[in-house]
C-alpha cells in the first residue's frame, strides 16, 4: 500500500472483484429460472440436443396448450381462491392479536406468544395424520374450505410476529390522543394504528398468500377430486418421474411461479426485516 | 389492566387462539395419543399398545435406514445452503454497484414454489435431455448420460441440491443482517492499525457473525430435518429408498400403508428431536440478542 491513492486503487480493485463475483453467482444461481423460461418458450421440436441456450424460434405455444389442453385454468382459480381467502382470514385474525401483544403485558399473553411461535417448529408429517382424522370428522376432507383453515392457522404465527413488530414502531401517544378525542381502545386501533401499519399488513398478506400458494403437502393429502386440485398438485401430476411434455410443464411452472415472484419483489424489504427481526429477537 | 381492557384483549386474541388450538395443538396431542395405539384401517377399534410402536421402530431396518438418510440429507443441505448463503451475503455486503438489484435477484429462489423448483431441476437433471449432463459432457470427464434421479447413489445429492438452492436465500438474508450489525468503527480502528483485509475478516467479521450463524445453522437444520414436500415430489423416497427420510417414511407409513399408529410414533420421535433443536434455537437467539 503506497499512501492514500494506492489504498483507493486497492479498494476499487477489491470492489470490482466483488462485483464480478456477484455477477458469476447470479448467472449460476439463477440459471434454473432462466432455463425454465427458455424451455417454456421453445417453439421448434420438443427436444433438442445439444440444448440451445438462447431462444432461436421463441413461441408461446406451450402457454396456450396448458390452458387449452390441461385444466390449468381451474387449478389456478382454486389456488387463487384458497390463497386469497386464507390471506384475508389470517390478517383479520392476526392483526388484533398482534395489537394486543404489542400493547398489553401479562403472564398469560407471554405464554400465548411463546406457544404460537412454538407451532413453527412442529413437523408437518406428524400434524397431517391426526389432522386427516379431525377433518374427516368435521367433513372438511376434499374441501377447499378445509385448506383455507389449514393455511390460515399456519400463517398466523409469523403474521402475528411481523405485525407486532410494526405496531411496536407506532407511538402509543397517537392512540392516547385519539382516546382523548373520544375514541375507545378498539376504535383507536382501527382508525389510527391499523392504517399506519399498511406496509406491515401488505408484507404479512404476501407472506400468508405465498404460504398458501406454495403448499403441496396438505393439498395433496386432503383433496381428492381433480377439479378441486390446486396448482402444485396438478403440476406434480403432469410430470411423475418420466415427463414427456417438458415445455408445457415449464410453461405451467412459470405461470405458477410468477405471482409469488412479483409479490416478493414488492415487499421483500419488509418481509426480510420481519423475518430477521423475529429470528434474532427469538 | 382494568377488567374492560382485559376483556377486550382476550376478545381480540380469542379467534387466533381458537384456530391455532383446533388446527395445530389439538392434532399434535391427538398424534401423541395415536402413537400409543394400534390403529387398523377397517374393522376392530384402536387397541392400546403402550410404547410398543416405539420399541418396534428401533428394530426396523427401514426406520434405521431413514434415520441415516435424514442425517445425511440434513448435514448436506445445511452445509451447502449455509455456504452459499454466507458467500452471497459477504459479496452483497462488499459490492456496491447494483446491490438492490443483485440482492433481489439472488434472493429470488426463495419466492419460487417448491414444486416449481423440483420440476425445473428434474428437467435439468433429465437422464436423456438434461442440460446438466450436456454441460458435464463438454468437459470430457463425464459419461454422456447420468441418471441423477434414477440412480440410488446420486438421487440424494440431487434432492440436496434443490433443497440448498431453495434455502440459501434465508441464510443469506440473515447473515447479511448480521454483517450490517457489526459496528463500522471496528473496521476503521483496524485500518488505522494497518490490518490487512484478511485480518479484518478473520478478527472482526467472523467473530461478529458467530451469534447469527448459530441461529441460521439451527434454523436450516430444523427445516431440513422436517422437510417433506420437496423430497416427496422429487423422488417419493426412491429410487430403492435412497431418499427416504424420516418425514417421507412417516407419510408413506400413514398414507400408503395406513399404519397410522406407527406413523404417529415416527412423527412423535421426530417431534422429540425437533424440540431439542428448538430449545437450542431459543438459547442461541437469546445469546444473539444479548450480543447485538
Amino acid at each position: 500500500m503506497t499512501g492514500r491513492r494506492g489504498y483507493r486503487a486497492y479498494r476499487q480493485g477489491r470492489m470490482a472483484a466483488a462485483n464480478l463475483a456477484v455477477l458469476v453467482l447470479i448467472v449460476v444461481l439463477l440459471f434454473p429460472i432462466y432455463w425454465m423460461l427458455i424451455s417454456s418458450l421453445r417453439g421448434e421440436s420438443q427436444f433438442s440436443f445439444p440444448p440451445k441456450f438462447l431462444p432461436t424460434h421463441p413461441s408461446a405455444t406451450s402457454y396456450v396448450q396448458i390452458f387449452t389442453q390441461k385444466p390449468l385454468g381451474t387449478w389456478l382459480l382454486n389456488s387463487t381462491m384458497v390463497s386469497l381467502a386464507s390471506t384475508m382470514l389470517s390478517i383479520a385474525v392476526s392483526a388484533p392479536t398482534a395489537f394486543v401483544l404489542s400493547r398489553f403485558r401479562s403472564a398469560a399473553l407471554t405464554s400465548f406468544s411463546i406457544a404460537i411461535l412454538a407451532t413453527q417448529m412442529l413437523p408437518a408429517t406428524l400434524l397431517v395424520i391426526p389432522m386427516y382424522f379431525l377433518f374427516r370428522t368435521l367433513r372438511l376432507l376434499d374441501s377447499l374450505a378445509g385448506l383455507v383453515l389449514v393455511y390460515t392457522a399456519f400463517a398466523i404465527p409469523l403474521s402475528v410476529w411481523i405485525l407486532r413488530g410494526f405496531f411496536d414502531t407506532i407511538p402509543r401517544d397517537l392512540e392516547e390522543s385519539a382516546k382523548i378525542d373520544g375514541c375507545t381502545e378498539l376504535t383507536a386501533f382501527l382508525r389510527i394504528t391499523l392504517p399506519l401499519s399498511l406496509p406491515g399488513l401488505a408484507a404479512t398478506g404476501v407472506f400468508a398468500f405465498v404460504l398458501a400458494w406454495n403448499d403441496f403437502f396438505f393439498a395433496k393429502t386432503f383433496i381428492n377430486s381433480q377439479w378441486k386440485w390446486v396448482v402444485p398438485v396438478g403440476l406434480s401430476s403432469l410430470s411423475g418421474w418420466y415427463v414427456l411434455e417438458w415445455q408445457q410443464t415449464m410453461a405451467a411452472s412459470a405461470v405458477f411461479a410468477l405471482p409469488p415472484a412479483i409479490a416478493f419483489l414488492f415487499v421483500q424489504r419488509y418481509l426480510v426485516g420481519g423475518l430477521t427481526g423475529g429470528a434474532v429477537k427469538g | 389492566m382494568t377488567a374492560s381492557t382485559r376483556r377486550l384483549a382476550f376478545g381480540l386474541v380469542a379467534p387466533a387462539a381458537i384456530l391455532i388450538g383446533v388446527v395445530l395443538f389439538y392434532p399434535i396431542l391427538h398424534g401423541v395419543w395415536m402413537s400409543l395405539f394400534d390403529i387398523p384401517l377397517l374393522g376392530p377399534p384402536p387397541r392400546y399398545v403402550g410404547l410398543s410402536n416405539f420399541a418396534n421402530l428401533v428394530m426396523r431396518d427401514d426406520f434405521r435406514h431413514a434415520f441415516k438418510v435424514t442425517l445425511a440429507y440434513t448435514a448436506g443441505t445445511v452445509v451447502t445452503a449455509f455456504g452459499i448463503g454466507f458467500l452471497v451475503a459477504i459479496l452483497l455486503n462488499a459490492a456496491i454497484f447494483a446491490r438492490p438489484i443483485a440482492r433481489t435477484l439472488l434472493l429470488l429462489p426463495w419466492a419460487i414454489p417448491e414444486v416449481v423448483a423440483v420440476l425445473v431441476f428434474a428437467w435439468m437433471l433429465d437422464f436423456q435431455w438434461g442440460v446438466l449432463n450436456y454441460l458435464l459432457s463438454l468437459t470430457g470427464y463425464f459419461p454422456p448420460k447420468i441418471g441423477w434421479l434414477l440412480s440410488p447413489d446420486l438421487a440424494l445429492y440431487a434432492v440436496m441440491a434443490v433443497t440448498a438452492w431453495k434455502d440459501y436465500p434465508l441464510a443469506a438474508v440473515m447473515i447479511l443482517a448480521g454483517l450490517q450489525g457489526i459496528p463500522q468503527d471496528l473496521y476503521e480502528a483496524a485500518r488505522v492499525d494497518g490490518a490487512t483485509s484478511f485480518q479484518e475478516f478473520r478478527h472482526i467479521t467472523l467473530p461478529g457473525l458467530r451469534p447469527i450463524s448459530a441461529v441460521v445453522f439451527l434454523l436450516l437444520t430444523l427445516y431440513s430435518f422436517k422437510r417433506v414436500a420437496l423430497i416427496y415430489i422429487m423422488t417419493a423416497g426412491g429410487p430403492s429408498r435412497a431418499t427416504e427420510t424420516l418425514s417421507v417414511l412417516t407419510y408413506l407409513e400413514g398414507f400408503k400403508f395406513f399404519r397410522m399408529g406407527s406413523a404417529a410414533a415416527i412423527g412423535v420421535a421426530m417431534l422429540a428431536v425437533t424440540l431439542v433443536f428448538t430449545l437450542f434455537y431459543y438459547r442461541f437467539t437469546m445469546a444473539a440478542e444479548s450480543a447485538t
